[in-house]
Parts: C-alpha cells; structure tokens; sequence
C-alpha cells in the first residue's frame, strides 16, 4: 500500500503533504501534553518496535506468508495520537532507508495509514467498544483492525483515482478485494497480541482521558 | 548478531560523501521534483536523468550492481500498483482483456501512463538509494533538523534507528527460541505463538522505553537534546548545488 512518487498528481502529493504535516503536529502536540518528556524515547522505541513486527512473517492460507501493519494494535496499546506518530514514523524510515514508498507520496502514506488507519481505526474501535461494552474489546478490536486496512486501502483508491493514474471501477474493487482478506490476518493477530497483552501487562493497555502516567 | 546494513556505503570517501548534508538533501529532493513533473512524452528527458544519475553514482564510488539490486528489489510493488493502469485510459484500444465477466479494454495512452508512472517511480527510488548511500543516516536526521523539520520528529526518529537494531535482536533470539522448542508447527499454533511474540516484544520494548528514559533522566535529560554540529557549508556545497540545479534545469528546457 505504500505509494511510490510518480503515481500521484502534484495537487494530490501537495495537499495530502500538508495535512500530513499539520496532523502530525498537532498528534505530537497532544501526545506531549499526557507524555511530557517521555515523549521523545517511548515514541521512538515504540516505532522501533513496530517496525521489528512487520518483520515477522506470519503464514497465510495456501503457503503464502504476509506481516502485520499494526496500526490499531498501535492505537489500542499507546493511544490514538501517539499511535499515529509511532507509524508515521515508521513511515518515514521505509520511504528514506529502504525507499518503500516515494518521499513526494510520503505525505499520502502517512495520511492514509496514520491518519485513516491508525486514528480511523481506533475511532471505530470505540465505537465498537460504546455499542456492544468492555466485554466484548476483543471483538471491537477485531471489527476496527478489518475496517482499519479496508480504509486505508480506500483512501489510497481514491488518491491513485484523483490523480488520474487508474479508474475508480478497476482499482476499487481490486484493492478493496485484497485488502479485505489483509483485513482479516490484520484482525486475527491485532485481537491475539491484545489479548495477550492484557493476560500479562494489563496496565499497558491505553486507557483514555489522559490515565496514561 | 548480523544485521543487513542499512546505509551500507554511507561512510566510503568521494564527492559527493563529502557533501554537507543538507545540500544533499536539497539537490536531490530537487532531482526528484523534477523527475516527478516532467510530462510523460519527453522520453528524452527520462533518459538524460538515468545518466546524470549514473553519473552520480560512479563519483560516489558506490558499487553500480548494489544499486542495481536494491533499484529492482523495489520494483515489484510499483508493478502492482501500475498493473491498474493501461486499462481504462480512453484511446485507441490494442486488445481486450476478458478477465471473466469484465472486458478490460488495453488502451495506447494507458500504457504510455504506465510506462510514465513506473520510470518516474524508477528514478525517484535511485535518487533515495544515492542520497541514503552517500551520507551517514544520523547525519541526515541532522541535516533534517538543520532544514526545519521539526525537532521533536527528527529526535523520535533518531531514536527509533538507534533502537531498532536491539529489538530487532530481542525478536531474532525470540525467534531461535521458538524454533528450537517447536518442530514445523503449522497453521493456527503458529500463528497464535507468533502472536504471543509480538505480544512479549511490545511489552519488553516498553519496558526498555522506560528504562532509557529513566537513565536519560539521571544524565540531566530534560526535554530538548543538545548536538554538537561541526559542519557548515562550503563553497564546494555551493558548487555542486549550483551545477546539479543548471543541469536538471537544462535537462527540462530541452524536453520542451
């Protein structure tokens, strides 16, 4: 799903750069205020520790192996804005070290993974958590892991789309039909990895308005 | 244990390592802005960049067959996304596709686009792969810095490549423990024990957080960091600058 420079029109690269910006801003802002000082080192070994798990390669159906992106996993562990730096940052490594994803679309990927993915993701999440209660976090966690890659995917659809690089009924359904089974090892291993860490550290788990310290 | 190197030929000696950084940065987010914004038909301006490009690699003494493997192991995604593309751009129509109960039809301006698309990507991926191999990483964020990214970005970023190497360590050892504990388990077991590993990564990583920031705090650490810069720009920064910005501009003038 990373984008790489090229595919995108200047208007799209610039626009999505700018909202980029200003989101990140305004997360790494809102993060300092219940984090302080904390900020620079969780952050930076929370990235790191997202980008050690995608390594991990998970078997998938019929032999094939993919990994997790890890956007809500981030979000329901750290907390929505904190979350989205962490794979911002993420990010921001791929597109410089391995040129995974182009640094004129870097703007778009972090819109679409941190903003729709990460933050998206865990406005579902509670969402979820409101209409069925706290009993049922895991199946929350679930729904919002799926709808997280689904959205993504979308909001990359439509920027290819804008740009002008493919047609709305080619690369809609192909990319909403892939994504969907991605969704679905998403939200297995999004729920498991939860799961296990509130067996064994539930105090790590984000607890919102601010009961971080 | 053995890691992959990133910025593998960042520390070698030519032109353009010795480079400040930040010019670095500058000229070549500028080669690909304007790889980016030539249109599609000037063939000839696509080719002129793969040379400059070509050129710049042999100065900086980094292997061309590096760069090469590194270029194409990237390719792969790109055709996936252009896989979309040559289909229904509107024009005189090669073949159709009948993909089931869809009819595709292959266009000759959709795949003019496609070609553009994956060049352009190409080139953009070869000016990261030079910019990333010819300065030391923590040099970049520096420079980075120096540019006005903000502060705080370019810390968590500096810290997340100075951890990353650890954890990646903590997961392979995990990773040699659960192989010599389970032989060839498969399907569901496996997936549920590699879960329980990103699960004991993420808690093990948090507590390292914790406690780097804890020995942070006892080192005086109380918010904004201090680097000592000993670069400034010299008049060879300037030089290059200036050379690489009239060629790239030839490069597009000619195209016209």
């Amino acid at each position: 799903m990373h984008i790489p420079d090229g595919f995108l029109s200047t208007g799209t690269w610039v626009t999505t750069w700018l909202i980029s910006a200003g989101g990140l801003g305004a997360c790494i802002r809102q993060a300092s205020r219940s984090l302080k000082d904390k900020v620079v080192p969780l952050m930076g070994v929370m990235s790191a520790f997202v980008f050690a798990a995608q390594m991990l390669n998970f078997p998938v159906a019929g032999g094939t192996s993919g990994h997790f992106l890890g956007g809500v996993l981030a979000a329901v562990l750290l907390g929505p804005c904190a979350g989205a730096i962490v794979i911002a940052v993420v990010l921001m490594v791929q597109c410089l070290i391995f040129q995974d994803g182009g640094l004129t679309a870097l703007g778009a990927n972090i819109f679409n993974m941190s903003f729709i993915g990460t933050i998206g993701g865990y406005l579902i999440y509670r969402l979820c958590n409101g209409v069925f209660g706290r009993r049922f976090i895991i199946a929350s966690i679930a729904v919002a892991s799926w709808a997280s890659v689904i959205l993504a995917s979308s909001a990359c659809s439509l920027q290819l789309v804008i740009s002008g690089t493919s047609a709305f009924n080619v690369v809609f359904p192909a990319m909403l039909g892939v994504h969907a089974l991605i969704g679905i090892g998403e939200a297995v291993i999004t729920c498991l990895v939860v799961s296990f860490v509130i067996k064994v550290r539930p105090d790590l788990v984000y607890k919102s308005e601010g009961s971080h310290e | 244990m053995r890691h992959a190197f990133l910025d593998e030929y960042s520390r070698l000696d030519s032109i353009l390592h010795r480079r400040d950084p930040r010019v670095k940065i500058g000229v070549f987010f500028a080669c690909i802005l304007f790889i980016v914004l030539t249109p599609p038909e000037q063939m000839r301006s696509f080719f002129l960049y793969f040379l400059l490009l070509s050129g710049l690699m042999a100065l900086s003494r980094i292997p061309a067959v590096f760069v090469l493997r590194k270029s194409l192991e990237l390719m792969p995604i790109v055709f996936c996304i252009a896989a979309f593309i040559p289909f229904y751009k509107p024009g005189v129509v090669i073949f159709t596709l009948n993909a089931g109960f869809i009819r595709l039809p292959l266009t000759h301006t959709g795949l003019m686009l496609m070609w553009n698309v994956i060049v352009k990507a190409y080139l953009s991926i070869l000016c990261s792969i030079l910019l990333v191999n010819t300065a030391d990483f923590v040099d970049l964020l520096k420079g980075f810095e120096r540019l006005r990214i903000p502060r705080l970005v370019v810390m968590i970023v500096s810290f997340m490549y100075r951890y990353l190497f650890v954890i990646e360590d903590e997961l392979e050892r995990m990773q040699v423990a659960r192989m010599s504990r389970s032989v060839r388990r498969s399907g569901w077991g496996l997936i549920k024990t590699l879960s329980n590993i990103v699960g004991v990564l993420f808690i093990r990583s948090y507590e390292k957080a914790e406690k780097v920031y804890l020995a942070m705090c006892c080192r005086g650490y109380t918010g904004p960091i201090r680097t000592l810069h000993a670069w400034r720009i010299t008049k060879n920064d300037i030089y290059f600058c200036a050379f690489m910005l009239i060629i790239l501009m030839t490069i597009r003038m000619s195209g016209v």
